[in-house]
C-alpha cells in the first residue's frame, strides 16, 4: 500500500544516466559558446598577435643591424671603454668612499627638509583656519581678541621655522650639486653614447611597445579593440546626428606607420601615407577609415562583416579606385586633388559631355547647354548633312560629343524637318541681312593658302583641329570638345563661314566661339580655305520637299520632345522644357532594387556592373515593353570607369562642416570659374594649373606661343585683368597668335578673376602702390641696373612704343604696362627667381649675384629698387592711372 | 454513498510530493532546454536588417510575428472587420468560455475523451486558424504581400494579376441597390443556415439533454461566435476558389 505523497517506484527510479548525458552536453555546449565568443567571433585577436610578432621581428632585425654597425664603430667602442673606466673609478677607492658618504648625507638632508617643509605647511594651514575664525567673529560682531592672539602666535612660529626650512633646502641643494660634480664625467659620456646609439635604441622602444613584460616572462601584447569615435559625423535616417565608430585599425594596425609598405594586408602601410594621412589632411585619429573607404566600421566579428560586404549593410568597402568617390563628400574642388585623378576626370567628362542636359544633379544645375544653338540652323547647315548627322552623328565625326540616338532615316528626316520649320523665321531674316561675301571665289588657291597660313597663325588651332588626328583639348580619352574642321565643307557653306569667323556672336549671341577680330580680307581668306576642307554633302533626293512637309515637322517635334534634344541645344519654342532624365543627385546611394536590369541575365546584379553597362550601352536594359531613350556616347573604357566613380560620389550624405575641406566662397569661385574656363577652352592655348596649352605643340619656339597662366592671380592686378578680359590688348604685339575677344559678361569676367585669385590664394585682390614713398636712391640705383652695363633689360622688354634692340623671338612685354598690370609683390618674387615662378621662362635670373657696387651689394635692396623703378616707369605712359584704361 | 467513497482510494493516492517527483524531472528537463537554448544562440544570429529609414520602408512591411495572423486576415476582410470587430470578438469569446462551457469534465486534470468537442473547437480556432495564419504571414508572404513558396526568391517586382470581383457582380448584379440587397441576403443567409446547422450538429453529438441544460442564450452566443469563426475559412475559400473580393459592399464597411 502506497503511502500518501510517496511513490516508491518513482523514488527508486534512477535518472543518473539521463543526468550525466544532460550535464555533459551542457558542459560541452558551454565550452563551445565560450570558444565561439572569444575565438571564432574575434578573429582580430589573431591578426593583432600576428602583427605584434611581425613588428617585434622587424624591430629586432633592425636593432641587430644597427648594433652590428655600432660594434664595428671604433669611436663607439672607445666611448664604451671610457665609460666603463669612469664607472670603475667611482665604485672603488677614495672617490667611492666620498660618494657614499655624500649620498648618505644627502639622504639625511632630504629627510630634514621634508620634516621642516611639513611643519611650515601645517602652520600655514592653521593660520588659514585662524583667519577664518577671526573673519567669522568680525562678521557676527563677536569679540575677536582671542583669534587675533592665535594669529599672532602662529605668525611668530612661522617666522621661526621659515629660515630653518631655507637653510635645510640650501644644504640639500649643495649636497646634490657635489654629487653631480662627481658624476659629471659619467653623465657626459652616457649622453654621447646614447646620442650615437639613438638609431639603434629607438628600436628598443618599438620592441617594448609590441610586448608586455611579466617579470622574467615577456609575451606579445594582449590584443585589444582599437577604435576611433567620430562625434556627430553621421546623420541617421531621422536626421539626428549620430557618432561613427571605426575599429578598422584593430586589424589594419600599421595603416599609419611607416615601414610596412611591403607587408601583406591587413598590416600594410596606407599608400601615400605622408600626404593622405598627414595631420593637416586626414589624420586617422580625426577621420578614421570609413569616412573614405566605407565598410562597417564598428564590426569586428569577421573580415566580411568588417568590410560591410554582407546583406543589409548599405555601404560596402570601396575597393581600389572607387575610394576616390568619397573625396567629393568633403571636397568641393575635386579637380585639384592629386590623389583622385579618376574622380576629377569623371567630373570633367560629366560636366562637358552633356550629362547635365538631361539629368539634374545638385551642384551641377547651372551648366549651360553644351550644344550649339539651333535657333537659325536653317541658315547654317546643309540639309542633307543634317539628316545624316541626326541619324548617326558618329559617322561624320567619330569623336564628337553629340551622342548617337540611333534614329532611323525617316525619324532623322522628321527631326530635321521640325528644326527647319522652327528656325525658318529667324534664319531667313538673318540670311536677308547677310548676302554672300563679295570677292569670294571658290577654290581660289592663292587665297586658300593665305587662309591656311592665317588660320594656323592667329590661333584657330587652339581649339579646332584642321586635319585628321589634330585636336586641341581632348575630353577623356578621345572626345573632342570643339569640332575638328577637316570635313567642314560637308556641313556649312562659305557664306555662313564668312560671317561666322568674322563675328560669331552676330549669328549666335550665346556662342562660346570668340572673335579673333579678323578683318574682311582675313575672314575671306579663311573662308576660302575652310571651304576647301572636305567636300559638299551629296544631296538626298527630294530633301527640300521632305523638310517642308508639315506632317514630318509635327512628327519631328514629338521626337525632339521625347529624346530631349533641348537638353543640349537651344531650340526655338522649347526654352522652358525641363530635363527628361532622372535626377542623379543621390545616384551613388541607389540600392539594387532601384536599378532596373530589364531582362538581362548576363549582367551581375551589383551597382558597379549596372552603371558600367548603362554607360557603355545606354539602352542595354530595354525590354520588349520598356523603351529606353538614353543615347550612345561611345565612351572609352577608362572614361566609363572615371564617370562611374563620379556617379558613385553622388551620395545622399551630409558631412558636418568641421570635417569638410574648404567650402568657402573662394572655393566655390574656383570651381565655377574653372567650369567657365573649360567652357571657353582657355586651356586650349594657355597652361592653367599645369594643364593645357595644347596649341604650344605647333610652335617650335615656345616664346611665340600663348603664355602659360599658372599663378596668374598672384601675378596681375585684378582690375587690370578685368579690363583685359573684357577687351584684350596685344600685350606681346610681336606674336601672330591673338588673344580673342570672348565678350565675357561682367559676371563671367569676375568669376574668372575669382578663379585665378583663388588658385593663387590671393587674399587681397587690390594693392595700392604709393609713389611718394619711393626713395630717390632706389630709382637712381635701378636706372644703373637696367642699363646696358648691367642687366640690359630693354634688350628684350618693350618700353612703350620703344621696341627692344634684341631679336624678335626674344622680345618680352612692355614694362610701361607693369604699373597697372603687375602686382608689385609679384615683381619682387619674379626678380628673385623667374624660373621658380615660371619654369622654362627665357627671363634670365640675376639674383643672387647682383653687382657689389650698387646699394651696398645687397640683393634684396637691388630687387626692391628695380621693382620701384619698373612700377614708376608707367607713370609717364599714357593712361597709366586707373585700372580700366590700362587695357585700352 | 459511503460505499462509493471506499471504492475510490486512488483519489487520495494520486497525489505525491513535489520533491522529488516533480522537481527532479523539471531539473533534468531544464538542463536539456538550456542545452538547446545555448546551441540556438550560438548557431543563429539575431536577424538585424538595415537601419530604419522613414523614406524607404521595408517591403513587405510586416507586423511583429504574433500579429501576422491579424495582418493575414486583412487580405480577406475589411480593416474594420479584420482589425477591430474580429479581434474584439476573439477576446470576448475567450473571456466568456467559462460561462458557456457547461461540461464539468476535465476540471483539474488533462483529458481529451471527455471534452472532445470543446477541445477540437479550440484546436480549430487557435491552431488551424490563428497559428496557421501566423505561419502563412511569416513565411509565405513576401514583397507586396504576395504569396511565395518557401523555395521561391522574394522578388520585389513580382506582378500578380488583380482579378477579384465582388460576389453580387459574379452573380450578375450590376446595379448598386440590388447588389447590396443580394450581399445582405447572402450574409444573413449564411448566419441563419450556419446557426441551424450548428444546432443540428450539437443535437447530434451532445444530445437533447445537453441542449436543454445549455439554454437558448448560451446556445445563441456560442453559435454566433462559432459561425463567425467559420466565416474566415468560408471567405478564404470564396477568395481562393472564385476570386471573390467582398460579399456585401456598403459605403461604410464591406464584408
Amino acid at each position: 500500500m502506497a503511502v500518501r505523497g510517496y511513490d516508491e517506484n518513482e523514488e527508486k527510479k534512477s535518472y543518473g544516466s539521463v543526468f550525466l548525458l544532460g550535464t555533459s552536453l551542457l558542459v560541452a555546449v558551454s565550452l563551445w559558446s565560450l570558444w565561439d565568443d572569444n575565438i571564432t567571433r574575434r578573429p582580430w585577436k589573431k591578426f593583432q598577435t600576428e602583427f605584434y610578432r611581425l613588428d617585434y621581428r622587424k624591430a629586432k632585425a633592425a636593432y641587430d643591424e644597427e648594433d652590428k654597425k655600432l660594434k664595428a664603430d671604433p669611436g663607439y667602442q672607445d666611448l664604451v671603454k671610457k665609460l666603463a673606466a669612469a664607472e670603475d673609478s667611482l665604485t672603488r677607492g677614495e672617490l667611492a668612499k666620498k660618494l657614499k658618504s655624500l649620498r648618505a648625507e644627502e639622504a639625511r638632508a632630504t629627510v630634514r627638509f621634508g620634516d621642516l617643509d611639513q611643519e611650515v605647511k601645517f602652520i600655514k594651514s592653521e593660520l588659514e583656519e585662524a583667519w577664518y575664525e577671526y573673519d567669522h567673529a568680525v562678521q557676527q560682531g563677536r569679540n575677536t581678541k582671542r583669534y587675533q592672539e592665535t594669529i599672532q602666535e602662529l605668525e611668530k612660529e612661522k617666522a621661526k621655522v621659515d629660515p630653518q626650512l631655507e637653510a635645510a633646502r640650501q644644504k640639500r641643494e649643495q649636497l646634490k650639486e657635489e654629487i653631480k660634480n662627481l658624476d659629471a664625467g659619467i653623465k657626459e659620456l652616457e649622453n654621447q653614447l646614447s646620442k650615437m646609439a639613438a638609431e639603434r635604441d629607438k628600436w628598443i622602444r618599438v620592441m617594448e611597445n609590441a610586448t608586455v613584460n611579466l617579470g622574467l616572462l615577456s609575451i606579445y601584447k594582449i590584443p585589444k579593440i582599437r577604435q576611433i569615435v567620430l562625434d556627430e559625423f553621421d546623420r541617421n535616417n531621422f536626421d539626428e546626428p549620430t557618432g561613427r565608430v571605426d575599429r578598422c585599425q584593430t586589424c589594419h594596425i600599421a595603416a599609419n606607420r611607416p615601414g610596412f609598405e611591403n607587408e601583406p594586408q591587413p598590416f600594410r602601410t596606407h599608400s601615400r601615407r605622408e600626404v593622405l594621412l598627414a595631420d593637416s589632411a586626414h589624420s586617422p585619429d580625426k577621420f578614421g577609415c570609413t569616412v573614405c573607404h566605407e565598410g562597417q566600421g564598428a564590426a569586428v566579428n569577421s573580415v566580411r562583416q568588417a568590410h560591410g560586404e554582407v546583406s543589409y549593410w548599405e555601404f560596402p568597402l570601396l575597393r581600389g579606385a572607387k575610394a576616390q568617390s568619397s573625396c567629393a563628400s568633403c571636397h568641393l574642388d575635386v579637380q585639384k586633388l592629386q590623389d583622385a585623378p579618376l574622380l576629377a576626370q569623371g567630373q570633367r567628362i560629366f560636366e562637358q559631355i552633356g550629362c547635365t542636359g538631361c539629368h539634374l544633379v545638385q551642384g551641377y544645375e547651372n551648366i549651360p547647354k553644351i550644344g550649339p544653338s539651333l535657333r537659325r540652323i536653317n541658315a547654317k547647315a546643309d540639309a542633307s548633312w543634317m539628316v545624316r548627322w541626326i541619324a548617326n552623328s558618329h559617322n561624320y565625326r567619330p569623336q564628337t560629343r553629340m551622342p548617337n540616338f540611333s534614329f532611323k532615316e525617316d525619324e532623322a528626316t522628321a527631326i530635321a524637318a521640325y528644326l527647319w520649320s522652327a528656325s525658318k523665321e529667324e534664319g531667313d531674316k538673318w540670311l536677308e541681312g547677310h548676302p554672300a561675301p563679295a570677292g569670294f571665289r571658290e577654290g581660289d588657291k592663292e587665297m586658300a593658302a593665305k587662309g591656311k597660313n592665317l588660320a594656323e597663325a592667329v590661333g584657330c588651332k587652339g581649339c579646332h583641329g584642321l586635319a585628321e588626328g589634330e585636336a586641341s583639348t581632348v575630353l577623356g580619352k578621345e572626345k573632342e570638345i570643339i569640332p575638328n574642321l577637316k570635313n567642314i565643307a560637308a556641313k556649312v557653306g562659305p557664306r555662313w563661314i564668312y560671317y561666322w569667323v568674322k563675328n560669331p556672336r552676330d549669328f549666335s549671341p550665346d556662342t562660346r566661339m570668340p572673335s579673333l577680330r579678323l578683318s574682311d580680307q582675313e575672314a575671306l581668306a579663311i573662308t576660302t580655305y575652310l571651304a576647301t576642307l572636305g567636300s559638299k554633302s551629296e544631296a538626298i533626293a527630294g530633301i527640300e520637299e521632305k523638310l517642308g512637309d508639315a506632317k514630318n515637322a509635327k512628327r519631328g517635334e514629338a521626337l525632339v520632345r521625347k529624346y530631349g534634344c533641348f537638353g543640349c541645344h537651344d531650340i526655338p519654342g522649347m526654352e522652358k522644357e525641363s530635363r527628361i532624365g532622372v535626377e542623379l543627385s543621390t545616384f551613388g546611394s541607389k540600392t539594387l532594387e532601384e536599378l532596373f536590369f530589364g531582362n538581362r541575365a548576363d549582367i551581375r546584379h551589383t551597382w558597379d556592373d549596372w552603371t558600367y553597362n548603362k554607360l557603355k550601352t545606354p539602352r542595354i536594359y530595354a525590354t520588349e515593353r520598356i523603351e529606353q531613350v538614353m543615347p550612345q556616347f561611345n565612351l572609352a573604357e577608362e572614361d566609363i570607369k572615371a564617370l562611374r566613380i563620379l556617379l558613385a560620389s553622388f551620395r545622399d550624405k551630409k558631412v558636418p562642416s568641421r570635417y569638410t575641406a574648404d567650402r568657402s566662397q573662394r572655393a566655390v569661385q574656383v570651381v565655377e570659374g574653372r567650369r567657365l574656363m573649360h567652357q571657353y577652352n582657355c586651356i586650349g592655348c594657355h597652361e592653367i594649373e599645369n594643364r593645357g596649352g595644347f596649341i604650344r605643340k605647333y610652335y617650335e619656339n615656345p616664346a611665340l606661343a600663348p603664355p602659360p597662366l599658372n599663378g596668374e592671380g598672384e601675378k596681375v592686378q585684378s582690375h587690370w585683368l578685368f579690363g583685359f578680359l573684357k577687351e584684350p590688348i596685344p600685350l606681346r604685339p610681336w606674336l601672330n597668335v591673338r588673344m580673342p575677344t570672348f565678350n565675357f559678361s561682367d559676371q563671367e569676367a569676375n568669376l574668372l578673376i575669382g578663379f585665378f585669385n583663388g588658385l593663387s590664394r590671393v587674399e587681397i585682390p587690390y594693392a595700392y602702390f604709393d609713389d611718394r614713398k619711393v626713395p630717390k636712391e632706389h630709382l637712381d640705383a635701378a636706372r644703373i641696373l637696367v642699363s646696358k652695363e648691367y642687366f640690359n633689360c630693354f634688350s628684350c622688354h618693350k618700353q612703350g612704343d620703344k621696341n627692344p634692340e634684341g631679336p624678335q623671338e626674344g622680345w618680352a612685354p612692355d614694362l610701361n604696362l607693369a604699373r597697372s598690370r603687375l602686382n608689385p609683390n609679384w615683381i619682387i618674387k619674379w626678380l628673385q627667381d623667374p624660373q621658380k615662378v615660371q619654369p622654362g621662362t627665357k627671363m634670365p635670373s640675376f639674383f643672387p649675384g647682383g653687382p657689389d657696387n650698387i646699394m651696398g651689394g645687397k640683393d634684396e635692396k637691388q630687387i626692391e629698387a628695380l621693382r620701384d623703378y619698373i612700377v614708376m616707369l608707367g607713370t609717364k605712359a599714357p593712361g597709366a592711372d586707373g585700372g580700366r584704361t590700362a587695357s585700352r | 454513498m459511503a460505499e462509493q467513497v471506499k471504492q475510490r482510494p486512488a483519489a487520495v493516492d494520486d497525489k505525491v510530493h513535489t520533491w522529488p517527483h516533480l522537481v527532479r524531472l523539471e531539473f533534468i528537463v531544464a538542463i536539456f532546454v538550456f542545452v538547446v537554448l545555448i546551441l540556438w544562440s550560438v548557431g543563429i544570429d539575431a536577424p538585424l536588417e538595415e537601419p530604419a529609414n522613414p523614406t524607404r520602408t521595408p517591403n513587405p512591411s510586416k507586423a511583429p510575428w504574433y500579429f501576422l495572423g491579424l495582418q493575414e486576415m486583412l487580405v480577406y476582410f475589411d480593416p474594420w472587420l479584420a482589425g477591430v470587430v474580429l479581434p474584439t470578438l476573439i477576446i470576448i469569446g475567450l473571456m466568456i468560455i467559462p460561462f458557456i462551457d457547461i461540461n464539468p469534465e476535465g476540471n483539474g486534470y488533462y483529458c481529451f475523451k471527455e471534452r472532445k468537442y470543446e477541445i477540437l473547437t479550440f484546436f480549430f480556432g487557435f491552431h488551424v486558424l490563428w497559428v496557421s495564419m501566423i505561419i502563412i504571414g511569416t513565411f509565405f508572404r513576401g514583397p507586396g504581400w504576395n504569396l511565395f513558396w518557401p523555395w521561391q526568391r522574394w522578388d520585389p517586382h513580382k506582378v500578380v494579376a488583380l482579378t477579384n470581383v465582388d460576389l453580387p457582380y459574379l452573380l450578375g448584379f450590376r446595379d448598386y441597390f440590388w447588389s447590396s440587397v443580394c450581399g445582405a441576403l447572402v450574409v444573413m443567409g449564411y448566419f441563419v443556415v450556419s446557426t441551424v446547422a450548428f444546432y443540428l450538429w450539437v443535437l447530434r453529438v451532445k444530445g437533447k439533454e445537453f441542449l436543454e441544460r445549455w439554454g437558448l442564450v448560451r446556445f445563441l452566443i456560442a453559435a454566433s461566435l462559432f459561425v463567425t469563426m467559420l466565416s474566415l475559412p468560408a471567405k478564404m475559400f470564396l477568395r481562393l476558389a472564385f476570386n471573390v473580393k467582398y460579399i456585401l459592399v456598403t459605403p461604410w464597411f464591406n464584408i
